[in-house]
């Protein structure tokens, strides 16, 4: 595939690749080394443990399970032993990798409490016990004794093309939620609960990692059939990767209940998005279930014409971009069902609505929804560490109470994670290795399906959990010391009873939790610390708040920027500088990135080239060279300069714009005339000395040509000089825009040739008789790489309303400020 | 103490259920004395206003322009001029970072000199309510505002620490052991998160319970202060801490006679304030959002110093219904009587004027 970057051979693919697509496709799907796949059968079972009052957190429950499981060797080379995943150990000790990482804590704060374990009772082949070949793996430095991967050795070597069935008993300790799953209550959310298959890739091995921080996902596709057996209570209050078969089976105080992932229409319908790429039927390669009897459930279709209507722009443009008619752009209906806690059953329609938006907008762009079924789950309070999570046909939710659609929340977090069906869902790279290749481009994604399907977002504040709109235009009255003492906001004395004990005594004596105040150092006297409704009061948001609203795609900009040139993007997890680099590389610059890669290449040449990696990589796992071969092929151009500068490097880019412009003055002094005599009148006229164009017809000299005149001659023309610089090491062609005070305007393109050159251009723009009314570099904001845009425009005209504006609003805010504190006074 | 006749013939009789707007309209019939308090503040106000005007004014400089030139260069930018864009917070974050850390210390300068201004203030209203002038308000309101000064801030010191004590009976030791611990039964390592309890609901009433208490606590302490310092002035009393001590066995006495005209002035501020000037200011952002012109900027200062000047005379309206609620409640001290009554006030002896009964003047 990389001979393709060299021209002809690409162009020379190109021309063919309409007729040969799907050979080359099939062929590619066969060759690829890391399409095994791995077909469970597991039974499960949880029960009521009894918590250890001093080590867990509230009621426990034990899972213990028993799976078959057939994995089919595609790696083009026979395997020996086998990899799994035991996740749920993450958190059977502080000392994990995961816990390591995260120096103890996690999402949702020190892990001190609430542990969880899972252990292998026996793993079998046919009748062969391979529990004495257990070998625990640490692919990663750093945690020994991690125990989320082990190995074990087969009986003999299964070939390419062939298959080995294996038996595995377990048993485990839920933990309570404190990242991704476990239990709080009676809420249960699991993922990676029972020992899982990693990925063998042909020439690498298995790429099973631990169970990293930040990244976990990476397993081989395949299909689940899934029986859990729970107390009864649970009834009707399950769900889960897949679909629900038949119904539950009530015995005895239990219930079981059984799915099936994909279900067996899943299976059995051709993927028409897959036959045009990978040619692989839908499978997932993952299974996580929830379960709560508090559970509200809220069910409707995704109707695809339903949305196309709405959003018909988007639907044409698609259409002429791929070249696809609307019947081949339509996907299938999907039920969306939706799980919440009561509290927040009133966000129901909004969580359906934001998962259609997702299933419809990266449908329309990369290929449909292939399931029949899509679970959006509200995690309950307490468990909030399980939210924004994604797995195969569910997806966890992060919500709160009193938001509006005009907050993007839980909007944006929704269309997040229903995005990720399609970025690690159906196309499932390997996440420890390539995060971006997932949560970039699901990034990149959800913030242009939010700007579509929600518009931009309203700022609100809040108030003891109440939003109100808008923010404030001046900060609360502190600072530290003297300030919060003047402010009666904190005022530390010393402790004069402790002191007393100390100068009089023996010390203070030991006191009981409930008078631990008593025995402090000091005591802060804290008059007028932060009470929601007291501020309220004091802010006065009707009268002094300003109206802000945030467009989420430039919102990844400011992401970006957080930290944009620690790390390149394509890095592995544990690889990156620290956490910010992770996040901001994995996300927010991948974004970025690719939203300037579609200013780069144009619109309709982007979406053929995502479209086009979506497509044949559907149900495989691709790695960064296979997204930008497959991008450049699919759009068609030749941009691994891009690819390599952004994703592989750590280039920034800067560019500012200065502008002077004067008027031509009448020359001065002893001109030479005609005849060779030296005299003051012999001076050259202004029209002469410069092409001026005329102001009305043509505009400036660049555009129209010189139109000296008699007129002109009394009418001195503009100098100009538009000096565009460029700071940082990314060339990147850019469009500077020239305006002029007759409405005309200029255009000027300052290439990657020329930038290499210099870093600096001053534009060639010809004396003439209009004013430059103002100057953009960028004029259509496509570049969102630029680290600075305050001086990426000039304008002869500033804005003198606005400093008023905020002037005033800052008067506003203060006088208010200023008129509560005066009420303490007296 | 100068109280005069009228306040003494009212002071027999039981303040009634309008006394709020009587109150307002006394306080309006003074409009010296809250344009002055208010024109006071302004000028303070204008120190972060100025500085945010300036920092404004360098940061937009020649890269911003309004909404028509914006279009007329058919560029796809944000006008700055209403709500700042997305990509101007971003790229001025670390000025209006510097802006914010140096305006909340001034501001913090300020709260503290306002502070002072409400002590000062609160003498000059009570002086006012207890003495008939005519002309002259706003010398006496001075004159009032510095005789009673040091005693309202030792009142000022009382209520901060009846604050502080709201503050941690609230917040402190008290609820979390008491609420959280006993009540709630939630186990201390999760007072923090309260991820225990079984629903965000419940976590959220609790939280409104919570900032509800300190919120009628911080309100009732204020009002404490209002009626202490109207004790002190009626009483000529010295002691801050015993007229504290008194005021607050009356209002335990008689809690709707005090706290009905101030709770009743309160709802009024509201109306004013938040819901009136509020749907004004909403109205005048909608309209300002698609073509925002200087008139929006003039409309909104005007609406917000309105609302302000408003507030200013509320408060007013607070100490003189406060003094008339004090006057019924509280006898005058019997030690010191009341000078004038034998001798008629200064300039001689008091008498009715014009057909109002209750009109007397004070001949000089």
């Amino acid at each position: 595939m990389k001979l393709l970057r060299s021209g002809p051979v690409r162009a020379a693919l190109a021309l063919l690749g309409g007729v040969l697509a799907a050979t080359s496709h099939a062929q590619e799907s066969i060759t690829d080394q890391r399409s095994s796949e791995a077909h469970y059968v597991i039974q499960a079972r949880v029960d009521e443990a009894k918590p250890n009052a001093a080590l867990d957190d509230g009621p426990q429950k034990d899972l213990t399970g028993s799976l078959t499981l057939t994995w089919e060797n595609r790696s083009g080379e026979p395997v020996a032993d086998l990899w799994f995943h035991l996740y749920l150990n993450a958190f059977a000790n502080n000392q994990s990798l995961h816990l390591t990482q995260g120096k103890g804590s996690t999402r949702s704060g020190k892990i001190e409490r609430g542990f969880g374990w899972q252990d292998v009772r026996s793993i079998r082949v046919g009748d062969v016990d391979l529990t004495e070949t257990m070998q625990w793996r640490m692919p990663q430095a750093g945690a020994p004794l991690d125990r989320t991967v082990f190995s074990v050795a087969l009986p003999e070597p299964v070939p390419d093309g062939a298959s080995v069935t294996v038996a595995i008993d377990w048993e485990s300790r839920l933990p309570r939620v404190r990242r991704r799953w476990g239990t709080k209550g009676d809420f249960i959310f699991l993922a990676h609960w029972f020992p899982k298959v990693g990925v063998y890739e042909g020439g690498r091995g298995w790429r099973t990692h631990s169970f990293n921080l930040n990244t976990e996902f990476y397993s081989s596709f395949g299909t689940y059939d899934v029986t859990l057996d729970l107390p009864e209570v649970y009834t009707g209050k399950v769900a889960a990767s897949g679909v629900q078969i038949g119904e539950p089976i009530v015995d005895g105080g239990r219930v079981k209940t059984r799915f099936l992932a994909p279900s067996q229409s899943d299976r059995e319908r051709v993927d028409p998005v897959a036959g045009r790429g990978s040619l692989r039927s839908p499978l997932v390669h993952d299974f996580a279930w929830t379960a709560d009897p508090d559970y509200v459930v809220y069910q409707d279709t995704f109707r695809w014409d339903d949305w196309a209507k709405e959003h018909e722009f988007e639907v044409s443009e698609a259409m002429r971009s791929l070249g696809r008619t609307r019947d081949e752009l339509r996907a299938r209906p999907v039920e969306v069902v939706v799980m919440l806690h009561p509290e927040r059953a009133d966000q129901d329609v909004r969580h359906w609505r934001a998962t259609c938006a997702a299933l419809f907008f990266y449908g329309l762009w990369y290929g449909e929804y292939p399931y029949e079924r899509i679970t959006a789950v509200d995690p309950a309070w307490g468990a909030g560490a399980a939210s924004g999570m994604e797995y195969p046909t569910l997806f966890t939710c992060g919500t709160e109470l009193f938001t509006a659609s005009d907050m993007h929340r839980p909007e944006s977090v929704t269309v997040h994670e229903a995005g990720h069906q399609f970025w690690y869902g159906v196309v499932a790279n390997n996440e420890p290795e390539a995060a971006w290749l997932d949560e970039g481009l699901n990034s990149y994604t959800d913030s242009e399906v939010l700007y579509r399907a929600y518009g931009e977002s309203r700022t609100f504040r809040r108030y003891s959990r109440l939003p109100v709109y808008g923010r404030p235009p001046l900060p609360e009255a502190r600072g530290k010391g003297l300030a919060d003492a003047l402010t009666l906001r904190s005022l530390e004395v010393r402790n004069p009873v402790r002191y007393g004990f100390e100068r009089f005594g023996d010390g203070l004596p030991k006191l009981p939790s409930w008078l631990d105040w008593v025995g402090r150092k000091s005591w802060a006297f804290e008059s007028l610390q932060p009470s929601p409704f007291i501020d309220w009061w004091r802010d006065q948001p009707a009268v002094t708040f300003i109206e802000e609203s945030n467009d989420p795609r430039w919102g990844d900009r400011n992401g970006y920027l957080r930290d944009p040139n620690t790390d390149p993007i394509e890095t592995a997890v544990w690889d990156y500088a620290d956490s910010t680099s992770y996040s901001t590389n994995s996300y927010a610059r991948t974004a970025v990135a690719l939203r300037s890669l579609n200013a780069l290449v144009g619109r309709e040449a982007f979406l053929r080239g995502m479209r086009h990696y979506a497509e044949l990589w559907r149900y495989r796992h691709p790695y960064p060279a296979d997204f930008f071969d497959a991008f450049q092929v699919g759009a068609d151009v030749d941009v691994q300069w891009y690819f390599d500068e952004l994703f592989r490097g750590t280039g920034t880019v800067d560019w500012s714009v200065e502008v002077k412009q004067s008027q031509a003055l009448e020359p001065k002094g002893w001109f030479r005339c005609a005849d060779g005599r030296w005299q003051e009148d012999c001076a050259p006229s202004i029209a002469d000395l410069y092409a001026v164009a005329e102001p009305a017809e043509s505009g400036p000299a660049a555009e129209g040509g010189p139109a000296a005149g008699e007129a002109d001659a009394a009418k001195a023309p503009q100098l100009y000089d538009v000096l565009v610089r460029r700071d940082g090491e990314l060339r990147l062609p850019v469009t500077i825009r020239v305006v002029f005070d007759d409405k005309s305007q200029q255009d000027f393109v300052w290439t990657r040739e020329e930038q290499a050159l210099r870093t600096w251009w001053r534009l060639p723009i010809s004396p003439g008789a209009p004013k430059i009314s103002a100057v953009v570099i960028d004029p259509d904001r496509g570049w969102y790489l630029d680290t600075d845009m305050r001086n990426n425009q000039w304008f002869a005209k500033p804005d003198r309303l606005a400093p008023l504006r905020y002037g005033e609003r800052a008067l506003a805010g203060a006088t208010h400020t200023l008129q509560w504190f005066m009420s303490i006074g007296g | 103490m100068n109280s005069n006749h009228d306040m003494h013939d009212e002071a027999n009789e039981q303040p009634g259920s309008f006394l709020f707007l009587v109150a307002l309209r006394k306080a309006a019939a003074r409009p010296i004395l809250w344009i002055a308090t208010w024109a006071a503040l302004f000028l303070l106000a204008l120190a972060p206003a100025m500085a945010t005007l300036a920092y404004m004014e360098g940061a937009f400089d020649n890269g911003t322009a309004d909404w028509r030139t914006l279009r007329d260069a058919g560029a796809s930018l944000t006008s700055e001029t209403w709500t700042l864009s997305e990509t101007f917070r971003q790229d001025n974050r670390a000025g209006l970072q510097v802006l914010s850390t140096t305006s909340a210390r001034v501001l913090a300068a300020l709260a503290a000199a306002s502070m002072l201004l409400g002590v000062f203030a609160a003498g000059g209203w009570l002086q006012l309510a207890y003495e008939r002038v005519d002309g002259r308000q706003f010398r006496r309101f001075c004159f009032g505002g510095a005789v009673y000064f040091w005693r309202f801030l030792r009142v000022l010191l009382l209520v901060a620490l009846l604050l502080a004590l709201v503050r941690w009976l609230c917040y402190g030791t008290p609820w979390k052991h008491l609420v959280l611990g006993k009540l709630m039964k939630v186990p201390e390592y999760d007072w923090g998160k309260l991820e225990t309890l079984p629903s965000e609901l419940l976590v959220a009433r609790l939280g409104w319970a919570q900032d509800g208490l300190a919120a009628l606590g911080f309100a009732l302490v204020l009002v404490w202060g209002v009626y202490t310092r109207t004790r002190i002035a009626q009483r000529d009393a010295r002691t801050a801490f015993g007229a504290g001590v008194a005021t607050f066995f009356v209002m335990l006495r008689h809690p709707i006679q005090t706290l009905r005209p101030l709770l009743l002035l309160y709802g009024v501020q509201v109306l004013i304030v938040v819901v009136a000037a509020g749907r004004v200011v909403d109205n005048i952002n909608e309209r300002a959002l698609a073509a925002p012109r200087l008139e929006h900027v003039v409309a909104l200062l005007a609406v917000a110093q309105v609302a302000a000047l408003w507030r200013h005379m509320n408060r007013g309206a607070t100490y003189l219904a406060a003094a008339r609620v004090s006057s019924y409640l509280v006898p005058p001290h019997k030690k010191k009587g009341n000078p004038w009554q034998s001798i008629g006030g200064p300039g001689g002896p008091q008498y009715p004027v014009g057909n109002d009964e209750d009109d007397y003047h004070v001949a000089l």
